[in-house]
């Protein structure tokens, strides 16, 4: 293990994912994607059709989104109500954060 | 690979129901678990793991094909007298030859895999590999992504660092079946990483098929002060060691931050484990996170050369004035 090589990965917020690669990363077909975009459930951080790109926030939105339609049977809308929710009650967890 | 150490796994025990539940049932005791452990609603580690459990069963009780052969093996235990239905303690060694008679052909479904907490031995012996080889004329497949969530110090962040990851990942094995595989590999942890970053790492994820790539390995990191969301502070802690005397006069004194050096100054009468924050200088972000300093005293050893004559002064002049237990004594006689 000691002499094992050393990998460096890619920080994907500095390496954003493409449409395709997001995908893989969810183990979905595109379409699953391109339905949710275009429905406004998920959003790229950059970048417009083609070109558009994901990061960090973006791929834990999907995957969250990913786990609830499996685990639930939710529709996508519903799917992303909750996980609307999930992500505000970190926000406000993280202001209620002694600082 | 021997089998003979592997423990048997009562998923219906796991799921809370009885040997004979219809698909809905299971569906809805899964459901329910999945709410209770679910990791956005329960983050801690054995919460994580009991889902992984739940997961686990529900992956096998859910599929008429898997469920059957599963039903077969438990049948055996119950016939054999190792297990009792509806005893408490699930996982029982099972027999050296407990897989005679049984093939199973298909690989975990994509999403509910692995996740770092991955699935017990008992699973993997028994689903984990496709019963037949990969044929020659396979149609090509890039293999699957995979995901560990990895939890780090905020020091390995703030000055960088390499850790070891356990992942679970489909590969041919000796024979050319497809069965999972654990692998450890060294990993860089970038310098100023941040709570709920990804890094990818290309082709580390699971064999592709028919000559096709591999899938990439993505970490998800967790810093381990922090609970809920990996997205939610940019602080930063770490310790800030003190010698006796610059904890009671007061110092400045250098430490390194998420952006390089910098001067701490440190108040008298410094208390060991106070928290000093230092804001604006945790990661980057809008806005900054802080870095948080946890105040501790190093003492001098006393066979370092002087350290005992200035103990020994010390105790002389300070013996009747100072007391350090008289807080802790006055608070256990006023209870």
């Amino acid at each position: 293990m000691a002499g094992d090589p050393v990998l460096v990965g890619l920080v994907i917020d500095e390496h954003a994912l493409s449409l395709e690669e997001l995908a893989c990363a969810c183990g979905v077909d595109a379409d699953w994607l391109h339905e949710r975009l275009d429905a406004g459930l998920l959003v790229c951080c950059s970048g417009e059709g083609a070109a558009r790109r994901f990061a960090s926030p973006q791929l834990h939105r999907a995957r969250r989104l990913l786990a609830l339609e499996r685990d639930f049977d939710a529709n996508p809308e519903l799917a992303a109500l909750v996980v609307d929710l999930i992500e505000e009650v970190h926000r406000l967890r993280s202001l209620r954060q002694p600082r | 690979m021997g089998f003979a150490a592997v423990r048997f796994e009562d998923y219906y025990q796991v799921l809370g129901l009885a040997a004979d539940a219809d698909a809905p049932a299971i569906k809805q005791a899964y459901r329910r678990l999945a709410r209770l452990h679910h990791p956005d609603i329960n983050p801690t580690t054995p919460a994580h793991a009991a889902m992984a459990r739940v997961n686990e069963a529900y992956e096998v009780l859910s599929d008429p094909q898997r469920r059957a052969a599963y039903d077969g093996v438990r049948r055996r235990q119950l016939k054999a007298g190792q297990l009792s239905d509806g005893q408490p303690g699930a996982a029982r060694e099972m027999p050296g030859d407990w897989q005679q008679g049984f093939q199973f052909d298909g690989e975990p479904k994509a999403g509910r895999r692995g996740e770092g907490e991955g699935f017990t031995d008992f699973f993997t012996s028994m689903f984990g590999r496709a019963a037949q080889a990969e044929p020659a004329d396979a149609k090509p497949a890039r293999g699957a992504d995979e995901h560990v969530r990895l939890v780090i110090d905020d020091a390995d962040s703030v000055a960088g660092a390499v850790r070891a990851v356990t992942v679970r990942t489909l590969a041919p094995d000796e024979n050319g079946h497809r069965a999972v595989a654990l692998r450890q590999v060294q990993v860089q942890i970038p310098k100023g990483i941040q709570a709920g970053q990804h890094i990818r790492l290309p082709g580390q994820g699971s064999a592709g098929r028919g000559g096709a790539a591999a899938g990439d390995l993505y970490l998800e990191i967790q810093f381990k002060q922090h609970g809920a969301d990996p997205t939610d502070s940019r602080d930063v802690r770490d310790r800030l060691p003190l010698a006796p005397w610059e904890a009671a006069l007061g110092a400045e004194v250098a430490t390194t931050t998420p952006g390089g050096r910098v001067s701490v100054s440190v108040p008298p009468d410094t208390p060991h484990g106070k928290r000093l924050r230092l804001r604006g200088q945790g990661l980057k972000g809008e806005p900054a996170g802080d870095l948080v300093l946890e105040v501790a005293v190093v003492l001098p050893p006393s066979t370092l050369a002087g350290a005992r004559q200035a103990y020994e002064s010390m105790a002389a002049t300070l013996e009747t004035r100072f007391q350090p237990r008289a807080a802790a004594d006055d608070a256990s006689h006023g209870r």
